[in-house]
């Protein structure tokens, strides 16, 4: 189970470097006038709003307060990246405590405009931070491993039936609609998409089908199948990567892949 | 205390949060204390782009009352930034994008069900209303207010809808 949960803890920490790196970059929006301002913000929690827990955080979550919260997550991260055998259970523990830590200020800081990955990269932080706390014997360091492996066969299916109820995903027409757009979209795959309905129609039902699917990459008894099937996982999130920007999704759910092989090799 | 008992209380959250993550798969949005608690961003929603795809894109516009009592064009709010060519490496422009869109989102959702008051002291109003009067005004300027716009780029056709009209607020 080690070399399976080093991978997993070596693939969130690049992720949680890109997407803490990203953060630094887009911090002008955090400032005061900006739109996640925490002037504004600290009113939309009950506790921050009062005087004296608000000033506080005032201090922290000021340009340079936030500046160090996201550098301390990037160096909790950096520590995950070096091998076990150079860095070993205490120093993984601390990186792992470090970065989440921070990402757990970052969820307070602001909910808008945090997404999936950051959702799964918290998830993986800790269910791996709880993995190296149980007892390396005992029954919690495999329920954490499972944990990490359930939630994102749970946002597959989850993503998977949610797309096969909706007509505009059954009849192709959701993949050009999201690619027109700004935030989602590319222009040269909106075209492609929207001039030939049956490429749409069949991007569309390859989505539905690898993610209404993916629980069984757990339950196929070959590894070879196993390791097939998240290679097209990986392969889909690349996609993903490069036509719509979802760089971070590649880490994040690619962390959980380690786990899920070793949960599918216990089974 | 023994161990196992330790291990139990370590567990015992994760289980929590992994049913109350399925709970939001399954029943997300039908009671309010569960919002509530999804709003925190901490319970995932993992429907991603379903089953009601988005399609639009969401624009801030903002007009000036002047002191002459006349007003000024509608001019939108810089929208975030472009998505680099390296985007599938690095997009930094992602994060304040899905915050446009979350801020948006929720003030459309709560704006039909909240009464003018409670809505100009909604976090999402304020932090645009924030985010727009930070733009340069004119020294003529009196008052500022916002609209927000959605726009559907695979239907050419279809004209900007405005989701959302702001009260007038000094300068």
């Amino acid at each position: 189970m080690e070399r399976f949960l080093w991978a997993v803890e070596f693939l969130v920490g690049v992720g949680v470097i890109v997407s803490s790196l990203e953060f630094l970059r887009a911090r002008a929006h955090y400032r005061s006038g900006g739109l996640l301002s925490w002037e504004v913000l600290r009113y939309r929690l009950a506790l921050t709003a009062r005087p004296v827990p608000g000033e506080l955080t005032e201090r922290m979550f000021s340009d340079t307060g936030l500046t160090a919260i996201v550098a301390a997550r990037i160096a909790g991260a950096a520590i995950l990246l070096a091998p076990a055998v150079w860095l070993g259970e205490p120093w993984r523990i601390a990186g792992l405590g470090l970065a989440l830590l921070a990402t757990l200020l970052l969820y307070l800081r602001s909910p808008y405009g945090l997404d999936g990955a950051d959702q799964m990269m918290l998830i993986v932080l800790v269910g791996a931070f709880v993995s190296h706390l149980a007892s390396p014997d005992g029954w919690l360091r495999e329920a954490a491993v499972w944990f990490i492996a359930t939630q994102a066969t749970l946002a597959y299916l989850a993503a998977g039936i949610a797309k096969l109820v909706s007509a505009q995903w059954r009849s192709g027409q959701a993949i050009p609609a999201i690619l027109s757009t700004r935030a989602y979209g590319n222009p040269l795959a909106h075209k492609m998409t929207r001039d030939r309905r049956w490429l749409a129609f069949a991007v569309a039902w390859s989505v539905i089908g690898f993610e209404v699917l993916f629980p069984l990459v757990i339950l196929v008894p070959h590894e070879s199948a196993r390791v097939a099937f998240l290679g097209f996982g990986v392969l889909f999130h690349l996609t993903n990567a490069v036509v719509m920007g979802l760089n971070t999704f590649v880490w994040a759910f690619a962390a959980t892949y380690p786990a899920i092989a070793w949960c599918g090799g216990e089974f | 205390m023994p161990a196992a008992v330790l291990e139990v209380f370590a567990g015992a959250p994760l289980a929590a949060w992994l049913a109350l993550s399925l709970l939001n798969q399954v029943a997300g949005g039908r009671w309010r204390w569960f919002a509530r608690l999804t709003a925190s961003g901490f319970i995932p929603n993992w429907r991603f782009f379903a089953p009601r795809p988005g399609t639009s894109d969401f624009h801030v516009l903002y007009r000036d009352l002047l002191i002459s009592g006349e007003m000024t064009q509608w001019v939108e709010a810089p929208a975030a930034e472009a998505r680099p060519a390296v985007a599938a490496l690095w997009n930094p422009g992602k994060r304040p994008n899905k915050a446009l869109f979350d801020l948006c989102t929720v003030l459309f959702e709560t704006g039909r069900g909240l009464d003018h008051t409670r809505l100009m002291l909604s976090t999402p109003y304020l932090a645009i209303l924030n985010r727009v009067n930070s733009m340069p005004a004119s020294s003529l300027a009196a008052c500022r207010q916002f609209v927000l716009m959605a726009t559907y780029p695979d239907r050419p056709q279809s004209e900007a809808e405005p989701l959302f009209v702001s009260g007038f607020h000094e300068l």
